[in-house]
């Protein structure tokens, strides 16, 4: 059953034997996995329980409703804006729905570098089966790809590189365009038309706008878990408290919030905790086409490439998607502004957008970013821009100018805040000379990774293997927050196969 | 007009410092106000029609775009802002006075009078220079800025049609896929 905040007119006090905070890719597969076994599952979610009837696809209504901060969520110093889901789904509900495997040479490079073993193709192998078929991941067709998809493939096509269709966890999909607002037609198999209704069918109970503040630990075991019910209009506090008393913990609030419980509940053992956070940084690239692009139409992502994923031992690697081009989003950064912001606005039906995310925290010495609590309580993300990713920032986007050009763009055009404008491969040489780097141009991040490491020496990672916390026994984190590098491909799967895979491991811990 | 030598020569060095504490007095001429269309949350007058004006220039009116005023983007941004943690709202407020504030303008600016009275080139040329700073603080601020009035102006529907954006079909009552 959910409980929506202005449902829950006491406080309220409940057992269970699993308490499961946050309802996104990890907790909501963990929860169902749990429930199925027989288990009482309690799940708090922050965010409010929004389902396709509010979902009316204007922007203006659905970042305040269904991201965090409102939309506004960005690093300290604003270089780095922050799409992270915050509704019951978390970020499933707005995700773009690329689904992959997770690469084995980072499986490989974990094993190696982290100690982390029973983590291989072969041993996630049913777990990624299990997942794909209950969220019908499946390649998006070719001929479905709208035309800011096809010119990624036309223009790897002609410059002789890699580039495919990707898989989508969708069925039923209407190529709306509209993923990132909320599906309308509940096609996107995001876990609030599928893993959560399961678990709910099994006697879960969630209760939604209600922020888990601290979990209670004595003697090194978890004991209670604290949350307050928020106000959905406002997002303060009201004064209705839920206190969860549960035989174990999961934390699943995702690799910023997540951490920020941890830290609030005083659980930083060994200075590990919010270091490490990886973003997939993301620059991109916009181009004018004479014929009509209309990329706010059609699946937003359907097409990918991978043919600089490694640029060798000494360079970040990037991988090349695709965004939707909604007005509101587009505005926010195309980062000119005046006239020329509005002649570029004028122009969006006629606009392609490529972006390139680049593969952080592989180098040695690659420690991203951190996320820490500022005095006022609020969560605080700093993500230092080095060199190294600014040389990735510069050759992507040389690249997606390439593609763009060779797939008949008539006009290559950066997001630096004095955009950087071509019109063949001959004027490339502007974007080597351009400064690329925090607060050059626009950068973003969809994916949120690290901060609870997963590792095998308790002294440098935050959970073993198993997901389980190395000091707290009966607490264990399962999100994007245990992935101890980024990844090189979009994350949600990892995380749905490594939720599959902690079912066991937490039920076992009852 | 920054203090240069040249301006120290023609005026000596006593006419420099009139000149300045002229600037000064002018520094506290007071902020251009405007009258919200809706209550305002978090800003008071001050502040959201700093707000305005900034809005005025991150997405000006013309070419059959409406203004920013007729968007109503800075009650918008306001009532944002009452959703958001109360220190947010703080921040926005200093940051646009400290962008309105005449006396650092001239310090580190050359100019003499508060934002909302420059004129729009004046105003472009001040917000530019945010953008451009060395100072994170101004960057921050004026990312802060653009993001918001950018992101109120072009969520409003009322926009669609001018950027070429038939806007969203209409799903309700559509089938949905079911689980």
């Amino acid at each position: 059953m959910i409980h929506a905040g202005h449902e829950i007119r006491s406080d309220v006090e409940v057992r269970c034997d699993v308490c499961v905070i946050g309802s996104g890719a990890g907790g909501a597969v963990l929860a169902a996995g749990l429930a199925e076994r027989g288990l009482r599952v309690v799940m708090l979610e922050e965010g409010g329980h929004h389902t396709r009837r509010d979902f009316d696809l204007q922007e203006g209504h659905a970042y305040p409703m269904l991201y965090q901060d409102r939309g506004t969520r960005a690093t300290a110093d604003l270089a780095i804006t922050i799409l992270q889901g915050r509704s019951v789904g978390g970020s499933t509900t707005v995700n773009w729905t690329t689904c992959f495997r997770t690469p084995p040479r980072i499986l490989a490079l974990w094993r190696e570098r982290f100690g982390i073993e029973g983590l291989d193709e072969a041993s996630l192998a049913p777990h990624f089966d299990a997942v794909e078929e209950r969220l019908h991941i499946a390649p998006w067709p070719e001929e479905l790809a709208n035309a800011n998809n096809r010119q990624l493939l036309d223009g790897c096509r002609r410059l002789g590189w890699e580039a495919a269709p990707l898989r989508r966890n969708v069925k039923a999909c209407v190529n709306s365009g509209y993923c990132g607002l909320g599906c309308p037609v509940d096609a996107k198999q995001a876990m609030h038309v599928t893993y959560l209704p399961d678990a709910l069918a099994r006697g879960m109970e969630l209760y939604a706008d209600t922020r888990a503040e601290r979990i209670e630990v004595e003697g090194e075991r978890v004991v209670a878990v604290h949350a307050v019910v928020l106000d959905r209009a406002t997002g303060r506090p009201t004064q209705r408290r839920v206190k969860v008393l549960p035989k174990v913990a999961v934390s699943s609030g995702g690799a910023i919030n997540g951490p920020a419980l941890l830290l609030r509940s005083g659980l930083d053992f060994n200075g590990r905790l919010g270091k490490r956070t990886f973003l997939h940084p993301v620059v991109a690239m916009a181009a004018i086409y004479e014929e009509p692009v209309n990329g706010f139409y059609g699946a937003p992502q359907s097409i990918g490439s991978h043919q600089f994923i490694d640029r060798g031992p000494d360079k970040v690697g990037f991988f090349l998607e695709t965004p939707p081009l909604h007005p509101m989003l587009a505005a926010t950064a195309f980062r000119a502004f005046g006239l020329e912001h509005r002649a570029f606005l004028q122009q969006l039906a006629h606009v392609g957008v490529l972006i390139a995310l680049s593969v952080d925290g592989l180098l040695p010495g690659d420690e991203g970013g951190t996320v820490s609590l500022r005095d006022d309580g609020r969560v605080r993300v700093d993500y230092p821009v080095g060199a190294h990713l600014e040389e990735s920032f510069r050759a992507s986007s040389i690249a997606m100018a390439r593609i763009q050009l060779a797939a008949g763009a008539k006009e290559v055009i950066s997001l630096h805040d004095q955009p950087v404008r071509i019109r063949s491969e001959a004027d490339l040489a502007r974007l080597e000379e351009a400064p690329w780097g925090a607060f050059q141009h626009a950068i973003f991040t969809a994916h949120q990774m690290g901060g609870c490491p997963m590792g095998a020496d308790p002294a440098t990672s935050v959970v073993d293997a198993t997901l389980r916390h190395h000091r707290v026994r009966n607490l264990f984190v399962v999100d994007g927050s245990v992935l101890p590098t980024s990844l090189g491909v979009n994350p949600s799967e990892t995380i749905y196969a490594l939720a599959h895979r902690a079912r066991a491991h937490v039920a076992a811990a009852i | 007009m920054p203090l240069s030598r040249r301006t120290l020569l023609k005026y000596g060095l006593g006419g420099t410092l009139l000149l300045a504490a002229g600037g000064a007095g002018v520094a506290f001429q007071q902020t251009r106000l405007r009258t919200p269309a809706t209550e305002l949350q978090v800003l008071d007058q001050r502040t959201y029609s700093i707000l305005a004006a900034v809005a005025d220039r991150i997405t000006p009116a013309g070419d059959g775009f409406p203004s920013a005023a007729e968007l109503q983007v800075a009650e918008k941004v306001d009532a944002l802002l009452a959703t958001l943690h109360p220190a947010v709202g703080e921040e926005i407020r200093q940051a646009l006075l400290l962008l309105e504030n005449a006396l650092a303008g001239l310090v580190l600016d050359g100019r003499s009078r508060p934002f909302t009275r420059l004129p729009p080139d004046a105003q472009d040329e001040t917000l530019r220079a945010w953008q451009n700073s060395r100072l994170t603080v101004r960057r921050t601020a004026f990312t802060a800025l653009h993001g918001l009035c950018a992101a109120a102006y072009y969520a409003s529907p009322a926009i669609y049609r001018l950027v070429g954006y038939p806007g969203p079909p209409d799903f309700r009552g559509a089938a949905g896929g079911a689980p």
